[in-house]
């Protein structure tokens, strides 16, 4: 009995010890809102689990200025969830600082309330251009722009492709598909206007619904139009019977460009087998050349990825590590100067980061465009990469220094030699 | 543009088998229940999942794995009557569709929380293969599956009108009252009808596995064509639902082809709307088919 008693007593101890003795310094509370459920949910939980590597990684260190970093989640599946939970961390939890969103559609709602309550809002995943043309004092991107990623699928269409074909972009066809989200269409007009502009015949540009059960009519467009290239922005099943629906009618294009989402996950591999090999890519990688990055950023994408896959027992993706590095900056770079969640310290702290290009572990350097500039809050310093699926692994082909293979399958075999 | 005319009509025929396999479950538990199962689509994902595992941990093909998935999804489907729908089979409508659609919540977040959100996929030798027919190309997969209905259409309609069973379910639709004075065991009978259309979605969860990936919220997007063909064949017609999956899969291909290809899944819909202005009751359906044997 005795024994007992002294049993309990040393285990309250240490539980009212440990605590006391850890928080020297006071949690730090930071909103993160994502989609934890519904359609959008893979890609948001994989953005909130880097983030949550980033945290683990900046606690271990100390945390910042001897505050740990804790993350209280809401679950934005839907504007309208985004837009409750965004008030709900704002005012309830009383956060001054909320980091998300992964889907443009759901930063545009979260954002709105969390500017009005005056909080900062740091986005680490929604593309669409116009997030950071609303002249949002508090509004903070650290990844690229739709337009960017648009225009990158262009670009390497007559870099890479057109090269390697040995022709000129005007004698080349293009054909640019699109699912008809925001997402979906601000990256395809990108990419046709620089297309037009680098000379590219484009023969058309198609929308269609994502959540569509077939897309033979698209197919079959494309077999009457011949494209050469051919730039898509998909979002899950529509990328798999894109390819599959092409096979089947035996529709054989020279290159076939994807622009970032479900074109580059594993599970776009799984679905295609031996068949994916030979498609591009456009959006960051996480499989970048280390040349290109400094060597703390070399470590620490390492340190990521290792961490990353022992706690979610998968490789990161590109959406994984955005979610890390855009955290990573907030806490190491922003919140550090600051050393206050008081929004006006944080803005003048996040105004004031300089870091240059290779300084973080996607390869992008950080500087925000400032007050005055259309893009007030967007990261001038964050750029996709051209990808490639080769031996059903991605790899870098392009900008030439963080490249890590060159491309191949150029023009892409016919569908009975693949 | 119009070489290509017996290509469209060809995809459109064979989708039209896919939309067909999705609406026939559907509207036998509306023809027999009176109830719009909003779940319909959840369990075509359990049952792509079922699939799934099966080929993933056992090397099971995903057709042949309907042999277990069908009856467990069956049984689910007894359990799912015994205690949801039973409780609301005489309520109001916004009753039956609360209890339907949150089920449908309740399932899609019971996938996520068991298995996660990712895209999963089922590759095997004829997930993109094509067979040649005079010069067109017909999809393998979706061949498969416009066999599949046109077997599961005509076994139901065999089924509802030679065997003693399914004449006892066509008494009960016509008059529940007279038909229990008869000793029809309507209770019985009722769940029965509901396992039946549940694990007709199961036959086609089974069939559509190696055409899409899998994943919780799945069923949300396969099944709103079910429900524009249900009410276009006819609420409770099993051959409207064979008609009606053809009619939306030619339109669709047809506009989605010659018009736009985002125009394409509005078609559907202006065909829904059009056919609840001019023909409440659908193709094949009978006047008043949303009270009959409710009196």
């Amino acid at each position: 009995m005795n024994i007992r008693r002294a049993l309990i007593a040393s285990a309250a101890l240490t539980c009212l010890w440990g605590p006391l003795h850890a928080q020297a310094q006071e949690a730090w509370k930071i909103g993160a809102l994502y989609p934890l459920t519904g359609p959008l949910a893979l890609l948001g939980g994989e953005n909130l689990n880097g983030a949550r590597i980033a945290v683990e990684m900046i606690n271990q260190q100390g945390g910042v200025n001897g505050h740990k970093i804790e993350l209280v989640t809401g679950d934005a599946s839907t504007p309208d969830k985004a837009q409750s939970e965004a008030e709900r961390l704002s005012s309830l939890e009383n956060l001054k600082v909320i980091t998300g969103t992964y889907s443009s559609g759901l930063s545009y709602a979260a954002s709105q309330v969390v500017e009005r309550r005056g909080g900062v809002y740091w986005e680490t995943g929604g593309i669409s251009d116009g997030l950071t043309k609303r002249g949002f004092k508090n509004y903070f991107r650290i990844v690229f722009t739709a337009s960017q990623n648009g225009q990158l699928a262009a670009n390497i269409s007559r870099e890479v492709i057109a090269r390697q074909l040995g022709k000129d972009p005007k004698d080349l066809k293009m054909m640019v598909i699109h699912e008809d989200s925001d997402y979906g269409t601000s990256v395809a007009a990108a990419a046709e206007q620089r297309a037009k502009e680098l000379g590219f015949k484009v023969a058309s540009r198609v929308a269609y619904k994502a959540t569509t059960t077939d897309l033979s009519p698209l197919v079959l467009r494309m077999k009457a139009e011949a494209p050469n290239i051919v730039i898509a922005s998909s979002y899950a099943n529509d990328a798999l019977l894109i390819q599959r629906q092409m096979k089947q009618l035996g529709v054989n294009v020279d290159a076939f460009v994807g622009t970032g989402g479900i074109y580059g996950l594993s599970s776009f591999g799984e679905g295609l087998g031996n068949a994916v090999n030979g498609i591009f890519n456009t959006e960051g990688a996480a499989t970048i050349n280390t040349a290109a990055l400094s060597p703390e950023s070399a470590k620490q994408l390492a340190d990521f990825k290792q961490r990353f896959e022992k706690a979610y027992g998968k490789t990161p993706s590109y959406v994984g590590t955005q979610g890390f590095v855009g955290t990573y900056v907030l806490l190491d770079n922003v919140l550090r100067k600051a050393n206050s969640l008081d929004p006006d310290k944080v803005r003048a702290a996040a105004a004031a980061v300089d870091i240059p290009a290779g300084g973080t572990a996607l390869g992008w350097g950080v500087k925000f465009a400032g007050e005055g500039d259309p893009m007030r809050g967007q990261n001038v310093r964050s750029f996709p990469v051209a990808q490639q699926w080769q031996g059903s692994k991605l790899v870098v082909v392009s900008p030439d220094k963080m490249k890590t293979a060159s491309a191949i399958l150029v023009p892409l075999p016919a569908w009975d030699k693949r | 543009m119009l070489a290509i005319l017996p290509q469209l009509l060809v995809s459109g025929v064979l989708i039209g088998g896919v939309y067909a396999l999705l609406s026939i479950g559907l509207t036998l538990i509306f023809g027999v229940l009176r109830v719009v199962n909003f779940a319909q689509g959840e369990f075509i994902m359990l049952a792509m999942f079922g699939a799934f595992w099966a080929n993933a941990l056992l090397g099971i093909d995903p057709y042949l794995s309907a042999i277990v998935v069908v009856p467990a999804i069956f049984m689910l489907g007894l359990l799912v009557e015994r205690f949801v729908i039973q409780r609301i089979l005489f309520a109001a409508h916004s009753m039956q569709i609360f209890a339907t659609f949150g089920l449908s919540v309740l399932l899609q977040n019971l996938a996520l929380t068991l298995w996660g959100p990712d895209y999963r996929s089922v590759t095997t030798a004829y997930t993109s293969l094509s067979y040649s027919f005079l010069g067109l190309s017909l999809s393998a997969t979706s061949l498969f599956a416009f066999i599949a209905a046109i077997v599961m259409a005509a076994g139901l309609i065999g089924f509802l009108h030679f065997t003693r069973g399914g004449m006892a379910l066509r008494a009960m639709v016509q008059n529940r009252y007279a038909a229990s004075l008869m000793g029809v065991d309507t209770k019985r009978l009722n769940r029965l009808a509901f396992a039946c259309g549940v694990a007709c979605a199961a036959v086609c969860g089974c069939i559509l596995t190696p055409m899409y990936y899998t994943f919780p919220t799945v069923g949300v997007d396969l099944i709103i064509t079910g429900f524009v063909v249900v009410v276009l064949g006819g609420m409770g017609s099993v051959a409207g639902a064979v008609v009606g999956g053809l009619i939306i899969g030619i339109a669709q291909t047809l506009t989605g082809f010659y018009l736009s290809v985002e125009f394409k899944d509005v078609v559907a819909l202006l065909l829904f709307i059009v056919i609840l202005l001019v023909r409440p009751q659908g193709l094949f359906g009978r006047k008043g088919a949303e009270d009959l044997g409710m009196k």
